[in-house]
């Protein structure tokens, strides 16, 4: 309970420091807007010379990519901002202060800034998915919507989850900011469905990064295509992540203990 | 029962070197050398609950390591270290909640924001009762004078202001044990002043415990009436400011202005002279004749004005990281 | 002259070395390419895509990631930021105009790539039969003339978008927006060729090719003859307008910044 007040507080508290900001919103729109301009751009190309990518149709294609800008919209209005600010508290050393509060640690380092404006990119995907769903003239069942919806909080849990392990890495490698560009290079696969790619990329983005289960895992639920196995490997994964990120942020903060001044 | 203890501390670390020049960034491509640096080698102490300790040492001599053991950022080496009876490094909620941690270097005030949201946040944090919000919040205002300075932008306020807002969310949940590591750095002569004053009052208050560091001997002095002096991580002195001040200056200064000038040699059989600008004449003399000396330059000369001060503090620290401590001790004998 | 890049130049080499994890990395995040390539393989099924057989693909993508890391300039958030923290002001009290310092900066940060690059131009091509590159002398020569060319345009750009700092604190957000253009009408993300006809034709004219499809199909060998001394010749008109824009901006600019006392 003191949690989700907790980050209702820091929401609440980034909001704030947006509106300071207020040219920023226009811009960064824009900029959300043009994003989803480039991505369509780089699908729509591949249709103007074949019906069909790996199997799945444009509106069928469309979802995955409305799935891939709500997570990318994720990543850079939670993630990132947060990666940048534990990054800082390193350099600087003012994760003292977070060190010496009597709350879990990665919680309060990890979900403290939100640049709210970035969230447009998720209401963008979500208009994406809602017309492609249009488009296809296909309205799933609540079961699918249900099992859709689950598998999203797990990509979400998952894309957290692998994003602060590497996050992570800073307290070993502070100058090595832009280590979770890494993800990004992965990530960026996940905007097409992964039956586009050759078996082993395809198992890599599987297991390895996990990018599929955040894209089209829930987009192949939605359409019925999923298999109740990828379905409970997807929860299965979210878990499993979320227990290594923690166990490995204490370890991190155990060897911050030891090893600085 | 001591509300710190600290027993046979050591904190050692590792630094990696590297050699300057393109040679050196391509050489240290290949083999880092690295090189143990013994922050804090082997100190024991104890504060009892309601103590002011000031907590002193040149820079690099241990200091904020010691406060950051204290206060769990980091694991002791070796040796055994308890706050409020727990082991500081395993950072308990409950021990977390009862300790606080100053910096005056670093800020946990959010930049863009009033304070009073950074303050709110730490309400949530400790959760602290709204009542208790409130009456505490009215106190620090009443101490600290913040007056409106809560709702302002933080990055908007002065230096002086801004600690002063860094301390209310410091201690809004009323800790037992204050760390405070150079609370007044880079305040004005009357910030540095009333930042002291809070911190006694404080004290006497709440009977918190306070370990302070500071470079501004005016803070120890005001504060604390013992000091713990480190140097190289090894412990040099641990005790009473005021004996610490007669061992190792065993002497006052006795400052004359007297009616018409005089030479230096005149005034020689009364002590060292320090500095004889014109009439006003300071004189160096041992601690237990300043009486006698001072009665005898009031009859010998015609004095306008007499003061018979201690040395200057700054002198004393010095003298004793010099390593004067043990060799000032033959002296007084 | 020569002494001062010399000496600009061993700083800049300094630096990149000290940041070389930070390069690696992002020379590792460049993968979109490869994405793109991997599904315009399995889009193409064996067969020809517009003008694209199969090995072309590997061979525009791969060499599209060799161009692009000899090309891209990544000094716009440092000259956003010496501008509006006043930090340009000791950079201005050196008698060299702080431009060189930012080109030989990044000029000293490419070497570093090349190791990694390489070995991409080469192995792509070994392993799947057909892709390569033309590599007779003129070509070669025409392709390192373009790439400079793209990488000079490339730098003025973004520059003049950083110098707006003076002016707007919304610098990088500006060349944020440019960048999502110049990823679709470069041609980094899909090979102009393959737009429909109207996307191909406008991007001609539009500066964005020019800092990087050009060099690129030069090396591919599809173009030559008269189309290529066409194409230099915009891409030269392209680098002389961004060489004046700079010129203009900077130095009322530099009024401004002045003024301002920042």
């Amino acid at each position: 309970m003191r949690y989700v007040r907790l980050l209702w507080l820091f929401f609440k508290n980034s909001l704030l420091v947006e509106m300071e900001y207020r040219v920023n919103f226009a811009l960064n729109t824009l900029l959300s807007v043009l994003w989803l301009g480039v991505r369509l751009a780089a699908v729509l190309a591949f249709f103007v010379h074949r019906p069909t990518i790996g199997g799945w149709t444009l509106p069928e294609a469309l979802i995955v990519l409305g799935l891939f800008n709500v997570f990318s919209g994720i990543i850079d209005a939670v993630l990132r901002p947060n990666m940048d600010q534990i990054v800082e508290h390193i350099r600087k050393g003012t994760m003292d202060f977070i060190l010496t509060k009597p709350v879990n640690s990665q919680f309060l380092a990890s979900l403290r800034v939100f640049v709210v404006w970035n969230l447009a990119d998720v209401v963008l995907g979500l208009g994406v998915i809602v017309y492609a769903l249009g488009r296809l003239d296909f309205r799933p069942s609540s079961a699918q919507v249900a099992v859709f919806a689950a598998l999203l909080v797990a990509g979400v849990v998952i894309v957290y989850a692998f994003w602060m392990l590497l996050v992570t890495l800073a307290f070993w490698f502070v100058r090595v900011s832009n280590i979770t560009e890494l993800f990004s290079t992965f990530f960026t696969a996940g905007r097409f469905p992964v039956t586009v790619y050759p078996d082993w990329v395809r198992w890599l983005l599987t297991f390895i990064v996990p990018v599929a289960l955040l894209t089209t895992f829930p987009a192949a639920s939605l359409l019925g295509r999923l298999t109740a196995t990828y379905a409970l490997l997807s929860l299965g994964m979210a878990a499993g992540l979320l227990v290594a990120s923690a166990a490995f942020w204490n370890y991190a903060v155990r060897h911050y203990a030891s090893a600085s001044s | 029962m001591y509300h710190i203890e600290v027993r046979h501390l050591k904190k050692y670390y590792e630094v990696h070197h590297k050699a300057p020049g393109f040679w050196g960034s391509l050489r240290s491509l290949v083999r880092r050398e690295t090189r143990t640096v013994r922050a804090v080698d082997d100190i024991s102490f104890t504060v009892a609950p309601g103590e002011i300790v000031g907590f002193l040492g040149p820079n690099g001599a241990g200091k904020t390591t010691t406060l950051k053991v204290l206060s769990g950022l980091l694991y002791p080496t070796a040796g055994e270290v308890r706050v409020l009876g727990f082991t500081p490094h395993e950072r308990q909620p409950a021990f977390l909640r009862q300790i606080t941690l100053v910096m005056g270097q670093k800020q946990q005030l959010l930049w863009d924001l009033p304070a009073i949201e950074t303050l709110l946040i730490n309400k949530a944090i400790y959760e602290i009762p709204d009542d208790e919000f409130r009456r505490t919040l009215d106190e620090l205002t009443e101490l600290l004078e913040l007056g409106t300075l809560l709702t302002k932008q933080v990055r908007k306020l002065s230096l002086g202001e801004r600690m002063k807002c860094e301390l209310a969310a410091a201690l809004l949940h009323r800790p037992k044990v204050l760390f405070l590591d150079e609370p007044t750095i880079g305040l004005d002569v009357t910030m540095q002043a009333k930042v002291r004053q809070f911190i006694a009052e404080y004290n006497a208050r709440y009977g918190a415990t306070v370990l302070l560091t500071s470079h501004y001997m005016a803070d120890v002095a005001a504060l604390a009436k013992r000091v713990i002096i480190i140097d190289h991580g090894h412990l040099v002195y641990d005790g009473d400011l005021e004996t610490l001040v007669q061992q190792v200056a065993p002497y006052k200064v006795i400052t004359v202005t007297l009616r018409q000038s005089v030479s230096p040699s005149v005034l020689k059989p009364f002590g060292h002279v320090l500095a004889a600008n014109g009439v006003k004449v300071s004189i160096q003399v041992p601690r237990g004749t300043t009486s006698r000396v001072a009665a005898r330059l009031l009859q010998e000369f015609a004095v306008d004005d007499l003061t018979i001060e201690e040395p200057p503090l700054e002198e004393i620290i010095q003298h004793v990281f010099t390593g004067g401590i043990r060799e000032a001790s033959p002296d007084v004998a | 002259m020569w002494h001062k890049w010399w000496a600009l130049f061993r700083a800049g080499w300094g630096n990149a070395l000290a940041y070389r994890a930070e390069i690696f990395i992002w020379m590792l995040t460049g993968t979109l390419p490869l994405v793109m390539m991997s599904v315009w393989l399995s889009v193409a099924g064996g067969e020809a895509v517009g003008s694209f057989q199969p090995a072309d693909f590997v061979s525009y993508y791969l060499g599209g990631i060799f161009v692009r890391q000899m090309v891209g300039v990544w000094i716009v958030w440092d000259l956003e930021r010496a501008i509006r923290l006043g930090e340009l002001s000791p950079k201005l009290l050196r008698p060299i105009n702080p431009i060189y310092e930012y080109m030989a900066e990044n000029l000293a940060a490419k070497p570093m790539r090349l190791p990694v690059l390489l070995p991409l131009l080469v192995l792509g091509p070994l392993l799947y039969p057909g892709a390569g590159y033309e590599l007779s002398p003129a070509n070669v020569l025409a392709f390192l003339v373009t790439l400079a060319l793209a990488w000079l345009l490339y730098f003025f750009i973004q520059y003049c978008i950083g110098l707006l700092a003076f002016w707007m604190s919304q610098a990088t957000s500006l060349w944020q927006a440019w960048f999502h253009l110049w990823l679709v009408f470069s041609g980094y993300l899909i090979p102009l060729d393959l737009f429909p006809p109207l996307v191909t034709r406008l991007s001609a004219w539009l500066p964005f090719r020019y800092t990087f499809a050009l060099p690129l199909e030069v090396l591919m060998g599809r173009l030559g003859g008269t189309v290529l001394v066409h194409q230099v010749a915009i891409q030269v008109a392209w680098v002389l307008f961004f060489v004046a824009l700079y010129r203009m901006l900077w130095s009322r600019g530099l009024r401004r910044y002045s003024a301002v006392g920042a």
